[in-house]
């Protein structure tokens, strides 16, 4: 029991970047409380919450599936298997406002690669404004999202694999089954926890978005790509109404945590 | 069931050294043939050859007189049971068993008679529902066994299949695998380091050695005339005495190694014609006998005798020539 002294660094730290701001943020919360009735009626907040889920269940939906074909290419033996890993991580490893700043580059209408691409191959006749159009910005800030956190994914699902004894694959082949019943009766189970794991990485962030849409579209056009934590944000220092930014970040914040909650059910190892 | 035989079978995984060397053996239908060796010999490669999971460099192999080279291990039509088992985790005992039958488009009905029947022969049947995680290792052998029956398969291939079972529980198990093969007039190859097992479960026994095929027999064959220096140092227990000829007497230039079981020294109190002095150096009771460690001019010799019989100092040992075996320089028999 004495031994609990040990853990007060760590717990003194914890207070202090986690805790006192929680606090912090829940008193401010308390005293806008007059404010939660405001947040039915906020059609900007329901905008906002509109495009966060609609990213977030695109973007994680497009990472898993990506994840997955990746994490079973990358466990397949071939040559120079290391190197592939050690690449496939890279766009993980970029700091996010810098890769968001790239991809503004690459998107850019009239400097960037990614018409001149299209240009060239005849895809498209004049530059396209991809960050500029409703429709296109949105799918931007989707696909900038894939490219970075796919490898985060793919690294989870890659473990997941790698952790399914091999004898059980050898086992269902004599019992008789192709790749496909293989991949359906052995790899897809006993991937659930490492799925339901990524899943919840992904969704928690997902749905908390701001750098990468900040820095890529800073909300634009017409809202199209305004998520939540960017509302909240305005709240915060646009328009100085620190209670009702304080209202919707804990309201925000408990349902997140009961959607985390509900997946860390589906995490739970079948084996166990 | 059907036969299963090997010709000229090799493999190796790097091109350069055999794990398999010109393996050839038949297993008649209905018979148990065990291959016996030691760690790394290439049993568990033999055994994955036929299965289908590794595919030979060279040589046929033929189940029920058909080729099955060319084969995927789902169309050999043999069932496997894992040295580590490999039940499904995230499958209760149930569906463990009846994989098989439903990737094969069984009828349910059909199944679950096969299933429960399969089950019921090995006891299993309070433990369908249970996933493998809550079941005990003995329990998990068995339904890794009936994973294997349920198939009706041409042959059995069993690799090691006892090694994780505590002692009693393994002999147990062994006796019982013997009877339900023999029920079944299974064709069964099974694979163990364990020579005990090789001897009580086998019609016939296939020792292994560096991948090649040292001698296929008889358990009793095999204990009573090895082929190879090997086979007699491998088979038996205590291990037989392997000395250089001429500390026995014998002056043969054909002959370099002569061996003698330690049931079949003699051990005398008195000198007598052909015996020797020996001093004794260690006493290992086993039960009803005791394991004797004597030892002359830096040979030594081990005797085993009735665990009653008294023994002290130096004692007069003597080699039956009928009981001894006799090696060349390549390490065969002699006679």
């Amino acid at each position: 029991m004495k031994n609990h002294r040990y853990l007060l660094p760590a717990g003194a730290f914890l207070v202090c970047v986690l805790g006192f701001p929680l606090a912090h943020t829940l008193w401010t919360a308390v005293s806008g409380a007059a404010s939660v009735p405001r947040m039915a009626g906020d059609e900007i907040l329901a905008q906002s919450v509109r495009v966060t889920l609609a990213f977030s269940l695109m973007s994680v939906a497009l990472e898993l599936a990506l994840g997955l074909v990746f994490a079973l290419l990358l466990n397949a033996p071939f040559r120079g298997r290391g190197w592939a890993r050690a690449i496939v991580i890279l766009p993980w490893a970029l700091p996010t406002a810098v890769m968001a700043m790239s991809w503004r580059w690459i998107l850019n209408d009239t400097y960037g690669v990614f018409n001149d691409v299209l240009l060239r191959l005849g895809l498209i006749d004049a530059p396209v404004a991809w960050l500029g159009r409703p429709e296109t910005a949105f799918a931007s800030i989707v696909l900038a999202d894939v490219w970075k956190t796919t490898p985060f994914v793919t690294l989870i699902l890659l473990a997941g694999l790698q952790s399914i004894p091999k004898d059980l694959y050898e086992a269902l082949r004599i019992d008789g089954a192709g790749a496909w019943s293989r991949f359906r009766l052995i790899t897809l189970p006993m991937l659930r926890p490492a799925i339901a794991l990524a899943l919840t990485f992904r969704l928690i962030q997902a749905l908390g978005v701001f750098d990468l849409v900040w820095v890529l579209t800073g909300g634009g056009p017409a809202g199209r790509t305004y998520t939540v934590s960017l509302y909240i944000y305005d709240n915060l220092f646009r328009y100085q109404d620190p209670g009702y930014g304080a209202v919707i970040t804990v309201t925000f914040m408990l349902s997140v945590f009961a959607l985390a909650a509900v997946l860390s059910m589906g995490m739970q190892d079948r084996r166990a | 069931m059907a036969s299963v035989s090997l010709r000229n079978v090799s493999k190796s995984y790097d091109g350069k050294t055999p794990v398999v060397r010109d393996v050839s053996l038949d297993v008649p239908d209905g018979q148990i043939l065990t291959v016996l060796g030691p760690s790394g010999c290439g049993k568990s490669t033999l055994l994955r050859l036929i299965a289908g999971l590794e595919t030979a460099d060279t040589g046929e192999i033929l189940i029920g007189g058909e080729s099955v080279n060319d084969r995927d291990p789902k169309d050999r039509d043999v069932a496997m049971v894992f040295q580590s088992y490999a039940l499904y985790p995230h499958m209760n005992v149930r569906e463990n068993i009846s994989v098989a039958l439903k990737l094969r488009h069984i009828s349910a009905p059909a199944i679950r008679e096969r299933v429960e029947s399969a089950a019921a022969r090995l006891g299993l049947m309070d433990l369908l529902d249970r996933r493998p995680a809550h079941l005990s290792g003995g329990q998990r052998q068995r339904v890794a066994l009936a994973r294997a029956l349920v198939r009706q398969p041409k042959a059995f291939l069993l690799d090691e299949p006892l090694s994780n079972l505590d002692a009693v529980l393994r002999e147990r198990t062994r006796a019982e695998l013997r009877l339900l093969f023999r029920d079944l007039q299974a064709t069964v190859l099974y694979v163990t380091h364990d020579q005990i097992e090789a001897m009580t479960l086998s019609d016939r026994v296939a020792i292994l050695r560096q991948g090649g095929l040292e001698q296929m027999g008889a358990p009793l064959e095999l204990y009573q005339s090895p082929a190879t220096e090997f086979v007699a140092g491998f088979i038996g227990s205590p291990r037989m005495n392997l000395l250089e000829a001429a500390c026995i007497g014998r002056f043969d230039p054909h002959v370099k190694t002569a061996g003698i079981r330690p049931e079949d020294v003699q051990v005398l109190d008195q000198p007598g014609a052909d015996t020797r002095p020996m001093a004794l150096r260690l006493i290992e009771p086993l039960g009803a006998q005791k394991l004797l460690t004597l030892a002359i001019d830096g040979v030594e010799v081990r005797a085993l005798v009735a665990l009653t019989r008294p023994v002290s100092g130096t004692l007069h040992v003597r080699f039956p020539a009928d009981r001894i075996h006799t090696f060349d320089a390549e390490g065969r028999r002699t006679d």
